[in-house]
């Protein structure tokens, strides 16, 4: 009943908006043949279950509808599996309460209708801890390799589900072995994880933010991404007031059997900010999705310990917020669809000829516009091979990413280019450069300001390629 | 540091900081009620509603302007 409630939800509007960028990186790698497309993921940072798992639908359709469907499943079992922890750990009535809750969390909903593999790592994190609580250790161990297939950073969840595991003696040995299963299975990716790590060892896009930014992670993995900005405060301090809550009524309920979903609401956090600390700014938010699953259930529980009247209040200032950040997820725009999606390119699609081509600035239009415009040729500025501004040359070779500089496109018998003059922040040091050169070089017949959000703007150029 | 970097970390910070802020006053209230009934009068309530209602109001008024 309440999966089939989640995946009704979650099947509204499933593709009605665009992709953003990550999203149109799964459907160009969808589209890549099956050794090309890994080659690409293994070039990246992510490992390979949630492409391969894509490239398969892609074989039927590769639309923001189909690429979606499996995250929306998942995500709507992970509500199940959610219910499952939380009777586990405080009994049926909480449970189904959070099981609700859960299903109609704006962030779950959100990552259940993006084309990426949150809900799937939600769904392999929480199946693992369940395997757990109930001795199921083959379970365990496939639950486990699952989680680190989708995402490496599953592992801050193995390592807060390693101790639950390990430290019972009368199941040390099986644990251990499902532990060695897991480890077994995963074993082929880690090479490919060892040169991943060692690429943002060289630089990542993620920027330090402190233990606000921490904060405010752990705060969207509960409400999202689309809040309302009227109502961001407001489910701010709910946030701090849940996380107290949860703390505050620790000695209430039965350590042994919600342990448990604690160590899975605060622990992740604690490691993303250690790692931060500790190596460079790792900060995730989305990484956050399977802690947020942990801990709706978790303040659930800790509220059906307060008084009558606590609960009405604790209701009264939570409801609301839930309602507004629910309607906020169908009718408020996510604004990096805004920013890098293909109306974009509609100028492009309406004017352009056959002889034209397209120049970018950076990955993300790039790869918008293989999607919108594959007849038109397309080429990017080349970029530094570093995963601190865009793709790394491993993922940009597998995908065929043509990388050419103004002058050589210039003289390629073009009637015109296109020029897509994308300024990020994290690529602004070498495409302001660039963009300069081209405006101070090229006669431009015309400019569009597509977008401009301070620290990031897109420029629409049209530069007749001849002169 | 370019100007559009700049311009990021600087909304970073700003987003980190409400985050602390809105995160601690949720946190303080729990904390100040301490999970039981008589710790805390209505005064008390009113009072924190008032400054909760004032703060929020003033956070989001920004907000608008970060985003």
């Amino acid at each position: 009943m309440l999966i089939t409630l989640s995946i009704g939800i979650r099947l509204i509007g499933l593709g009605a908006e665009g992709f953003w960028y990550d999203e149109v990186f799964t459907s160009v790698l969808a589209d890549l043949p099956l050794p090309r497309m890994l080659a690409a993921t293994a070039g990246d940072v992510h490992p390979p279950l949630i492409y391969v798992l894509s490239w398969l639908v892609a074989r039927f359709a590769n639309t923001e509808w189909s690429l979606r469907l499996v995250p929306a499943i998942a995500g709507a079992l992970a509500v199940g599996e959610s219910y499952r922890l939380t009777e586990h750990a405080a009994g049926k009535k909480i449970a189904a309460a959070a099981g609700l809750l859960v299903a109609l969390s704006p962030a779950q909903i959100h990552y259940s209708q993006e084309a990426r593999g949150y809900t799937l790592l939600t769904l392999f994190v929480l199946l693992a801890a369940n395997s757990l609580i109930e001795r199921r250790w083959t379970r365990f161990g496939l639950a486990c390799a699952l989680a680190m297939y989708t995402h490496n950073m599953a592992a801050i969840y193995m390592i807060t589900l390693a101790p639950f595991a390990l430290i019972p003696r009368s199941t040390r040995k099986q644990a251990a072995r499902a532990i060695a299963l897991a480890i077994a299975c995963w074993l082929p990716w880690l090479p490919f994880l060892l040169r991943q790590l060692s690429a943002v060892d060289a630089g990542f896009w993620i920027v330090d933010q402190g233990l606000g930014g921490l904060l405010y992670a752990w705060h969207y993995a509960i409400w999202g991404y689309r809040q309302w900005e009227i109502l961001n405060a407001h489910t701010l301090a709910l946030s701090g007031g849940l996380a107290a809550i949860s703390l505050l009524t620790i000695k209430r309920h039965n350590l042994k059997k919600i342990g448990i979903l604690y160590a899975l609401t605060f622990a992740p956090a604690a490691s993303l900010g250690i790692l931060s600390a500790a190596w460079q700014p790792m900060l995730l938010q989305r990484a956050l999705v399977p802690a947020g699953a942990a801990a709706i259930p978790l303040a659930t529980a800790a509220i059906s310990t307060l008084t009558k009247r606590q609960r009405r209040i604790a209701l009264l200032l939570i409801l609301p917020a839930l309602a507004g950040n629910l309607s906020a997820h169908w009718l408020n725009p996510f604004t990096a669809k805004d920013a890098q999606g293909v109306r974009n390119l509609d100028h492009i699609v309406e004017h352009a000829q056959p002889c034209d081509a397209v120049y970018h600035n950076e990955a993300g239009s790039y790869l918008f516009a293989l999607r919108a415009l594959p007849d038109l040729p397309h080429y990017m500025l080349p970029a530094p091979d570093s995963l601190a501004v865009g793709l790394s040359a491993a993922t940009s070779d597998a995908i065929g990413v043509r990388s050419a500089s103004i002058e050589e496109v210039s003289t390629a018998g073009h009637c015109r280019i296109w020029y897509m003059a994308s300024i990020t922040p994290v690529g602004s040091h070498y495409q302001i450069p660039a963009r300069d050169h081209i405006l101070a070089t090229y006669p431009i017949a015309g400019a569009w300001l597509l977008y401009d959000q301070g620290w990031g703007e897109i420029t629409l150029y049209e530069i007749e390629a001849d002169s | 540091m370019s100007e559009h970097m700049a311009g990021y970390v600087a909304y970073l910070e700003a987003r980190s900081m409400i985050a602390l802020v809105c995160f601690g006053i949720g946190a303080l209230f729990v904390g100040l009620h301490g999970g039981q009934d008589d710790r805390i009068t209505r005064g008390f309530e009113v009072v924190f509603s008032a400054v909760y209602f004032i703060t929020m109001v003033f956070i989001a008024y920004y907000a608008f302007y970060w985003y």
